[in-house]
């Protein structure tokens, strides 16, 4: 594979920095997540531990704060088998949650599995240069 | 991208001024290393400011540019990653067996802590290399 050095600028440009651009979409979405659907989704895991601890604290604590917690959500609904196993997932809410919130939650997952994919391989060009 | 639009030296006198993402304004009678206290944990803004307090021009440019990206990207870095770290938390620490009661907070807490040291690391690498590509590219 060639240095990244040796490629034109403006693609070394979008590859070392594109991703930023992921990242603050991701962010927006989170914020969207957590200001129109949290309610529906809190509702949806009404049994599980996870929400009946910090349900009521969550979306309350700002913006850092909410990008945590729809990861976390996110990683409850669509990996769910350590939060299965530890308990903080109810298997029934899991079976029960509403389809069209899973897919809003698969969003999120592409974004944050990309945006980790994209700054592995820019610490892999950055590494090899 | 994020922060080197807003910075200024003011012609003859050496003062750098900022006005993202901080009001910031400083001069070389700001104490040791040309600043005050309340900007220490800002690296990457004393680096410029250093550069553009005693270089030349040229030098001051760049510096803005590589370390104005370094700043952005890790900052942006920074927060993703402690998201993505919020996801892979329950099932690192499950698999280390911890994963109840204080042991499973304090080890989802290390494991955010982590992942966003290592989003911060990898944005200011990337960013620096961005900066240093786009100074490059602006150069008739």
């Amino acid at each position: 594979m060639t240095s990244i050095d040796t490629w034109s600028p403006w693609v070394a440009i979008i590859v070392t920095g594109g991703w930023a651009l992921l990242a603050v979409a991701g962010f927006v979405y989170s914020l969207y997540l957590s200001h129109r659907h949290l309610d529906a989704i809190k509702e949806a895991l009404k049994n599980s531990r996870y929400i009946y601890i910090w349900g009521t604290c969550l979306g309350k604590r700002g913006l850092i704060w909410s990008l945590l917690e729809m990861a976390k959500i996110t990683q409850m609904i669509m990996m769910p088998k350590s939060s299965l196993r530890i308990g903080e997932l109810d298997p029934g809410d899991l079976e029960n949650f509403p389809p069209h919130l899973k897919r809003l939650l698969k969003i999120k997952l592409v974004l944050l599995v990309g945006i980790g994919v994209w700054l592995a391989i820019v610490v892999v060009l950055l590494k090899l240069k | 991208m994020l922060g080197y639009s807003k910075l200024k030296t003011v012609p003859g006198t050496g003062r750098l001024t900022l006005a993202f993402p901080f009001r910031w304004t400083s001069s070389p009678d700001d104490g040791a290393f040309g600043t005050s206290a309340k900007n220490c944990s800002v690296s990457s803004l004393l680096a410029i400011q250093q550069v553009c307090d005693g270089d030349s021009g040229a030098a001051c440019e760049k510096v803005k540019f590589t370390e104005g990206e370094k700043f952005g990207l890790a900052t942006v870095g920074g927060a993703i990653s402690g998201g993505i770290a919020s996801s892979a938390g329950s099932s690192i620490c499950l698999a280390l067996g911890v994963s109840t009661g204080i042991g499973g907070v304090v080890c989802v807490a290390a494991i955010v802590g982590a992942g966003a040291w290592v989003g911060t690391t990898v944005g200011g690498m990337g960013g620096e290399y961005m900066g240093e590509k786009i100074y490059e590219t602006t150069q008739p």
